[in-house]
């Protein structure tokens, strides 16, 4: 898509504003501060924390760097996941961008396309990329170039409750979904204990559902790579999902209520017996109840692992005032140094192959059990679109999970839905 | 002479100028935006007929969202002017504290509507929220209300916030006309045998009519448009059972990236506020506007 002329770059700031008018001041804009004219270069570098420790990490690493490369600055600024997607897109159509920011890479295809952002290659070192592996650089590599950095690394693995699993019996991990309800009815006492708390408000609804989607060999895209919400296996999962609450009753009546938040704080306060989750909830789970916790592969329909992975990335902006500097303290971010405290502080993989090795994470046993998820994990779809899937979805999930609407109804609709918004 | 006639222009020119270029300029390029076939970063390119609106029309959500509308709309705006005719009498009152009194019903006001909607999103939640842990007390059983994860309490619980935001301005207007109702008129009333009540139904209504229309309109436009309480608290769920104009539209622009039918939207709204607004003005307030 070729980008319009000026004349047409300022409808769409004009058309942005007033839609903002309409809105009714929803978010205020927080346009960086330029250069003070001082000679001086400075880098714009937006993250997105995922603890309140997170920019304090990349401060650290920014103190180092400007001290090692005088007359360049680098302002942080540290966004949420919550209204990234919109935050990304209104810096891309006012032109008014920092130098670099995080996002999750489902929003690639569409950012591209909007002609927003610029590939890294030119500004790279040789070499540089070497120290990921390759599985993690495809998705991120377009056309040959490479529009995005590996920044966090994820997958989802089934933590559950040793001391209640060893009272009912249950002496391995449950691997198929049968074992799964048997293993749940047996270890819950509800209403105080349930086997596990289903997620069903904002966005977990949808990265709760991705697991039962996985596991029933199900996607979000058919073979031919378009959007197929409402696939026999995704059906099936969702039926399987909705049955825990309703026929099961292995999990609070009232899923749509359920967040992340609720659902570690039912876990570790013994109230859940499972809970599907990511490893950055490890420490705070450890430090309450290290020893009545393990971690397996979340249990799937034919009892095959079917992991999630997530990874999240840097991109740069088609109008970053200064790319190179702003990638030189990329490279500089990804020095073993500050690696290995960020993703120990933050319980994540490590995206680079010489800080993975660190004994920090190699003798981790816990955080083993996630890196030994990869090889056969998959990851949400990079295609043009994602926001509406993810949105669409959520809304099937919650209608089958409040009983409007059958899974078979619920993702019809959203398929229907999707189809007729597609671009 | 010319000159004198002049004189009113030049003098409202400013002003002028910089509402048509903050508003009027934009509101122009909505309009040929929802008639034209936008790009996903919301540039024009090419006029499309009223395609706009039909695609807005074949979504399905979308007449729902016009009923949700009103039902947020009329839910906020008959109960807070009720409570806010009855909190201003009290506050016209001359009491111990009335100062304090009229302080505290005008903070929530104050403070952002955001932060507002934080709070009792943490109030009403199912698990951990005050809420249900107060009404467990009263109750004497346990109370596990999913206050926002349940279509329709969800909607009742937003209109509830929105009801609390709307009472300061409110009150503040019909204090104002309260204040403007002559002693004299009240006094006469009351040695003519009329009650309380009487005086209020034929005295003190009739003569803050004219605030009371204008609050109503004011509190109409902005609610209608209203985005940051029912964003905040619950995004529009559970599976879009709250979802209302603002909302809808903001979905529409930033997760669909369908500028063209946000503009459509936008336009039928505006439309349809300008009807409300004028279709009112005829009806409760000839006098007023």
């Amino acid at each position: 898509m070729t980008r319009g002329s000026k004349h047409l770059r300022r409808w769409s700031t004009w058309s942005a504003l007033v839609l903002a008018f309409v809105v009714a001041g929803c978010t205020g804009g927080t346009a960086p501060p330029s250069d003070g004219g001082t000679g001086d270069v400075t880098v714009q570098f937006n993250i997105l924390g995922y603890s309140p420790n997170t920019p304090k990490l990349y401060q650290k690493a920014i103190d180092d760097f400007e001290a090692a490369n005088p007359g360049i600055k680098v302002v942080l600024s540290n966004g949420s996941w919550d209204s990234a997607h919109e935050k990304i897109l209104s810096w891309i159509n006012t032109g008014d961008s920092p130098d670099i920011t995080v996002l999750g890479p489902k929003w690639l295809p569409e950012l591209i396309d909007l002609d927003g952002l610029q590939p890294f290659d030119s500004y790279l070192s040789a070499g540089f990329t070497d120290n990921f592996s390759p599985s993690l650089m495809e998705p991120l590599t377009v056309d040959g170039k490479i529009y995005s950095i590996p920044e966090a690394l994820s997958t989802r693995m089934m933590y559950y409750r040793t001391d209640l699993f060893e009272a009912a019996g249950i002496t391995s991990p449950p691997k198929t979904w049968a074992e799964f309800v048997t293993a749940l009815k047996a270890a819950q006492t509800p209403p105080d204990v349930y086997g596990i708390a289903i997620q069903g408000a904002g966005d977990e609804s949808v990265w709760n559902y991705t697991y039962f989607m996985l596991g029933a060999g199900g996607y979000f895209t058919n073979e031919a790579g378009d959007w197929a919400i409402n696939q026999p296996a995704n059906v099936e999962a969702l039926q399987y999902e909705v049955d825990l609450v309703s026929k099961d009753k292995v999990s609070p009546p009232d899923p749509t209520a359920v967040d992340q938040d609720t659902v570690q704080a039912l876990f570790t306060s013994g109230k859940a017996a499972t809970y599907f989750g990511p490893p950055w909830t490890l420490p705070s789970i450890d430090a309450a109840i290290k020893d009545k916790v393990a971690i397996a592969p979340y249990p799937t329909k034919d009892g095959s692992p079917a992991p999630l992975y997530i990874q999240d990335s840097f991109v740069l902006f088609k109008n970053a005032k200064h790319p190179a500097e702003a990638t030189k303290f990329l490279e500089f971010w990804s020095q073993d140094k500050y690696q290995v405290e960020f993703n120990t502080v933050e319980s994540l993989i490590p995206v680079t192959t010489s800080a993975g090795a660190d004994p920090a994470f190699a003798d981790n046993a816990s955080l083993q059990a996630f890196v030994a998820a990869i090889p056969d994990a998959r990851s949400y779809p990079l295609k043009i679109g994602w926001e509406t899937v993810n949105v669409e979805l959520r809304n099937a999930i919650q209608a089958a999970l409040l009983g409007q609407k059958t899974p078979q109804q619920a993702l019809d609709d959203a398929q229907a839905a999707i189809d007729a918004k597609a671009p | 002479m010319a000159r004198h006639r002049l004189a009113p222009y030049a003098a409202v020119a400013p002003a002028a100028v910089l509402l048509l270029a903050a508003f009027g300029l934009p509101l122009a390029q909505v309009f040929v935006l929802a008639f034209s076939r936008a790009t996903r970063g919301g540039d024009p390119v090419g006029f499309d007929g009223i395609t706009n609106f039909l695609r807005l029309f074949a979504d399905p959500l979308f007449p729902r969202v016009i009923i949700q509308t009103g039902i947020w709309s009329v839910g906020i705006i008959v109960p807070a002017t009720i409570l806010s005719i009855a909190v201003a009498l009290a506050l016209n009152e001359r009491f111990p504290g009335r100062s304090v009194a009229r302080a505290i019903v005008f903070a929530p006001w104050a403070v952002s509507f955001v932060f507002v909607s934080i709070i009792w999103r943490l109030i009403l939640d199912r698990y951990f929220g005050h809420f249900n842990e107060l009404l467990s007390l009263l109750v004497g059983a346990p109370v596990t209300t999913a206050w926002l994860a349940e279509p329709t309490t969800a909607m009742i619980s937003v209109i509830w916030v929105g009801v609390t935001l709307t009472i300061p301005f409110t009150t503040i207007v019909l204090l104002a006309g309260l204040q403007a109702v002559p002693g004299e008129l009240l006094e006469a009333a009351s040695l003519d045998g009329a009650g309380s009540v009487a005086r209020f139904r034929y005295v003190t209504l009739p003569l803050i009519q004219p605030v009371l229309a204008v609050a109503t309109l004011v509190n109409l436009l902005y609610i209608f448009n209203s985005f940051p309480i029912i964003w905040t608290m619950t995004g529009g769920g559970p599976a879009n059972a709250t979802d209302t104009f603002a909302t809808y539209l903001y979905k529409i622009a930033f997760t669909d990236l369908d500028f063209g039918k946000a503009a459509a939207l936008s336009v039928l709204g505006f439309g349809l506020l300008i009807l409300i607004s004028v279709a009112y003005m005829r009806r409760t307030a000839k006098d007023v506007f």
